[in-house]
């Protein structure tokens, strides 16, 4: 039992994590976490500088980046529908900005990207296949496969 | 010519007949073991790919050995649940071949155009072997980053 700030709490688990740099020892109670550590000034002020926090947002960034990518494609096709514009315009727009509608298929992930990835896809929508999996983190899927498969 | 119905099986042709009860178009992507830049569309149930013309695609050495797992011969057959297909071709119109539209709701298409269909790899049936084989690289990878 500990008691501070006037409230009394369960203490039930006892955390640490020691990353290099940073330090940091946690009593984890049912509704409040009492901390302390030792961090980069740095960190402390810009935020997190971990390796594998930056590997999720990159990650996180090429899915968002991708499903836009996927959804101007849509975009452009349903003006080429309503003929707003011509099938000469739409080719040539895509030919002329092709980052913009094309998903690459160019990362070999590495085991920690794809641990990573398939955590992430658990609260991602319509990711069903080896293939969705790719198309949404640009992943090479014949990996990805090789891998599942073998 | 040979039917194949395992997961990952691809067949490659100059020109296609595709079956499946429904089409989905999902962009354009590029290939991961060709590199070309490609349509990508899922066949949905009862799907298959079937190739009516044999593939005159030239690749470089990397491309060959990355692709030499491929069915290439006329009539080649990939059957399955469902069906990834890349069609070399920034759109593309599906329309039902005359007379096979309502039967059993299939959808029959004939491409003229290169086409690499593969059999979809589900999630949910590989993820815990894909968890696993995973397990084991991660503490190589580790061991890696530590030397």
């Amino acid at each position: 039992m500990m008691q501070y700030d006037g409230l009394t709490q369960n203490l039930n688990l006892t955390f640490t994590m020691n990353n290099g740099d940073d330090f940091v020892v946690a009593n984890v109670g049912e509704t409040q976490t009492i901390f302390a550590g030792r961090i980069k000034t740095e960190t402390f002020f810009n935020g997190p500088n971990n390796i594998e926090y930056n590997e999720v947002v990159d990650m996180l960034i090429d899915a968002v980046n991708n499903r836009t990518r996927e959804r101007n494609y849509f975009k452009k096709y349903s003006e080429l529908l309503e003929e707003t514009i011509t099938e000469d315009e739409f080719d040539s727009e895509i030919e002329k900005n092709e980052d913009d509608y094309v998903v690459g298929s160019h990362i070999k992930p590495t085991p920690r990207q794809l641990q990573h990835a398939l955590k992430l896809i658990q609260r991602i929508k319509d990711v069903e296949s080896t293939e969705d999996l790719s198309s949404l983190f640009s992943f090479n899927t014949s990996f990805i496969n090789n891998l599942a498969l073998k | 010519m040979a039917e194949f119905i395992a997961l990952g099986e691809t067949v490659e042709g100059a020109a296609s007949s595709l079956c499946a009860r429904k089409w989905e178009k999902k962009g354009l992507k590029i290939h991961p073991e060709t590199k070309k830049r490609m349509l990508h569309c899922v066949g949905d149930r009862n799907s298959s790919v079937k190739v009516t013309k044999e593939s005159e695609e030239v690749y470089d050495q990397d491309t060959q050995n990355a692709t030499s797992h491929y069915h290439r011969n006329v009539g080649d057959l990939i059957k399955a649940d469902s069906v990834d297909v890349y069609v070399d071709a920034k759109r593309i119109d599906f329309k039902t071949k005359e007379g096979v539209s309502g039967r059993h709701g299939a959808n029959l298409i004939d491409i003229n155009k290169h086409t690499i269909g593969t059999i979809r790899v589900p999630l949910n049936n590989i993820m815990h072997r894909l968890s696993s084989n995973l397990t084991m690289l991660l503490p190589q990878e580790s061991n890696t980053k530590k030397k």
